[in-house]
């Protein structure tokens, strides 16, 4: 088994204590979705805690596909509004995983627009915005606009690095934005061990070593 | 030959399959089985029931005769109402004697002291039950008692009937001092006795103990980090060592004493100390959760599943554990 690779992750995303505090347009359109977002349950999509919420269809929490994708997350979503320990959280934070109904919301939304995104854009922090593509579309547009317009750093430099993805509409870009992240994040090759062996090599009379050929073992 | 061959592993196989078949539907039943025997024995201390036969080994001798019986007729003409509360006083001291001694065995078979008394004084209840049970079945054999009907008895008196039982209370306490000297002389180390536990398996569990004490004392579970560091490493590395050498004992025990529900008790607790490896790692890397899983003001809706999961068995842990610290 591979493995695993540690990183300290934050869900940014709303939880079923926030409904009250959404703004009142996206009440409406949430509650016209019926059971799709239903702040009661468990689940749909949110949950007491911001890691387990469920974004897609298929109910499986943030924190799973993190295991899945190999790593190893810490998350610290817990104490992100916590007065005391928030600093720390942006500070130890390696990817952030935000859900954008968060800009929605009367009071977290100031956290996301101002102090994630300028730690995000200042410290090349990963990050992805997870918008279900089984939204309807007019909502998407209105979530994606939202986006633009509030966290337009992050707009201006989504393309920049392979470690940001604008957009996440499923759960299967999900998965391959994570595996992306646990690769970048994972353990590089030592220069010092590389030079070595190509040294090795090099005083055996082999160049560049490649497989080509057949593997040959040699006494 | 080949044919030979090939009848010979087509039996095997189907064997193999029977078996596996035979294993799959008894699963359920014995998990069900230690489901249910494991808190009868931390309850009432069923992997020491030896220790009724031991316990009640004297009035068996005395009743064979190997020792000089206590002088029934002077008791039987001595007592009254009144000398009841000295007799009481007077048989107290081996009956207490008697269950110091079983809760000190018992302490070292079991690896935690929950219900400890309970299971200490359920033994000493047991051993006096069957000793007076060996001396009324003495008393018939040599006609002190006379066995009559339920009715006959119900009807009789009230003295008549509750002088055999006095008497057979009296003698079952008078014995206990014997059994006690058995218990000093024979029981007092733990050896490898027939129908008691072993003294590999003894040792191992207080290895356990030793580990369980290095694990509930480690001060990443009672002191709040700073931040990351050598220092925090250092205690995490402490912690997770313990815990390693804790697994290996369990893993030992769970597969070589496993009866009575014991298995599942030792993949219980092996549960407990992966959660809480888990969680010393976690903080290794981000120190700021050490609130998460050992604050005791956190709100605990704002976890994760999988962060309450760790947090209640470590809660767990340190219940059952706190008393080797103390």
């Amino acid at each position: 088994m591979a493995h695993k690779i540690v990183v300290t992750v934050c869900v940014v995303a709303l939880t079923k204590q926030d409904y009250g505090e959404l703004d009142e347009a996206i009440k409406e359109k949430l509650d016209a979705l019926g059971d799709v977002y239903d702040f009661e349950t468990v689940g749909k999509p949110y949950a007491n805690s911001p890691d387990e919420w469920q974004p897609f269809e298929e109910g499986t929490p943030i924190r799973a596909y993190l295991d899945k994708a190999n790593l190893k997350a810490s998350l610290v979503s817990a104490q992100l509004y916590d007065p005391q320990r928030g600093a720390e959280v942006l500070k130890k934070t390696a990817l952030y995983i935000i859900d954008p109904l968060v800009l929605t919301h009367t009071t977290k939304r100031e956290r996301l627009a101002r102090e994630i995104q300028t730690t995000i854009y200042n410290t090349e922090k990963a990050f992805c915005i997870v918008l279900p593509a089984e939204l309807p579309a007019a909502l998407r547009g209105e979530l994606a606009d939202v986006c633009i317009n509030q966290l337009q750093s992050l707009h201006a430099i989504r393309d920049e690095n392979d470690s940001y993805e604008w957009q996440v509409e499923t759960a299967e870009r999900l998965q391959s934005y994570l595996k992306r992240v646990a690769r970048r994040l994972g353990p590089k090759a030592d220069d010092f061990m590389l030079s070595l062996a190509q040294a090795v090599f090099a005083a055996r009379g082999v160049a560049r070593p490649d497989l080509s050929d057949n593997p040959q073992l040699v006494t | 030959m080949i044919e030979e061959a090939a009848a010979h592993a087509s039996k095997e196989s189907f064997f193999q399959t029977a078996a596996k078949q035979a294993r799959r539907l008894v699963r359920p039943i014995k998990d069900r089985y230690d489901e249910m025997i494991l808190p009868l024995d931390h309850f009432f201390g069923l992997r020491a029931y030896g220790l009724v036969v031991y316990g009640a080994l004297p009035a068996s001798l005395g009743a064979l005769g190997a020792f000089k019986p206590p002088d029934q007729a002077t008791l039987g003409s001595r007592i009254g109402l009144a000398a009841l509360p000295y007799i009481c006083a007077v048989a107290l001291i081996p009956v207490v004697l008697t269950f110091v001694l079983v809760r000190q065995r018992l302490a070292n078979w079991y690896l935690l002291r929950d219900h400890l008394f309970m299971r200490a004084a359920t033994i000493t209840l047991a051993i006096i039950a069957v000793s007076s049970f060996v001396c009324a079945a003495n008393g018939l054999l040599v006609g002190t008692f006379r066995l009559v009907g339920i009715s006959v008895w119900w009807a009789s008196p009230f003295h008549d009937k509750a002088w055999p039982i006095g008497i057979c209370l009296l003698l079952s306490f008078v014995y206990l001092v014997g059994s006690s000297t058995l218990f000093l002389t024979v029981v007092k180390e733990d050896s490898d006795l027939p129908l008691l536990p072993g003294k590999d398996e003894i040792a191992s569990i207080k290895s356990l103990r030793g580990c369980l004490k290095g694990i509930a004392m480690s001060p990443l579970q009672t002191e709040q980090p700073e931040t990351e560091g050598p220092d925090l490493t250092e205690r995490v590395t402490q912690l997770t060592t313990a815990i390693e050498a804790a697994m290996t004992l369990i893993t030992n025990l769970g597969n070589s004493f496993n009866r009575l529900g014991r298995k599942r008790f030792y993949e219980e607790l092996s549960e407990e100390l992966v959660d809480l490896r888990a969680a010393a790692t976690d903080v290794n890397n981000v120190s700021i959760n050490w609130s998460s899983y050992w604050a005791p003001d956190v709100d605990l809706t704002s976890l994760n599943e999988v962060m309450k999961m760790r947090r209640a068995r470590i809660e767990s842990l340190r219940r059952s554990s706190q008393w080797l610290i103390r």
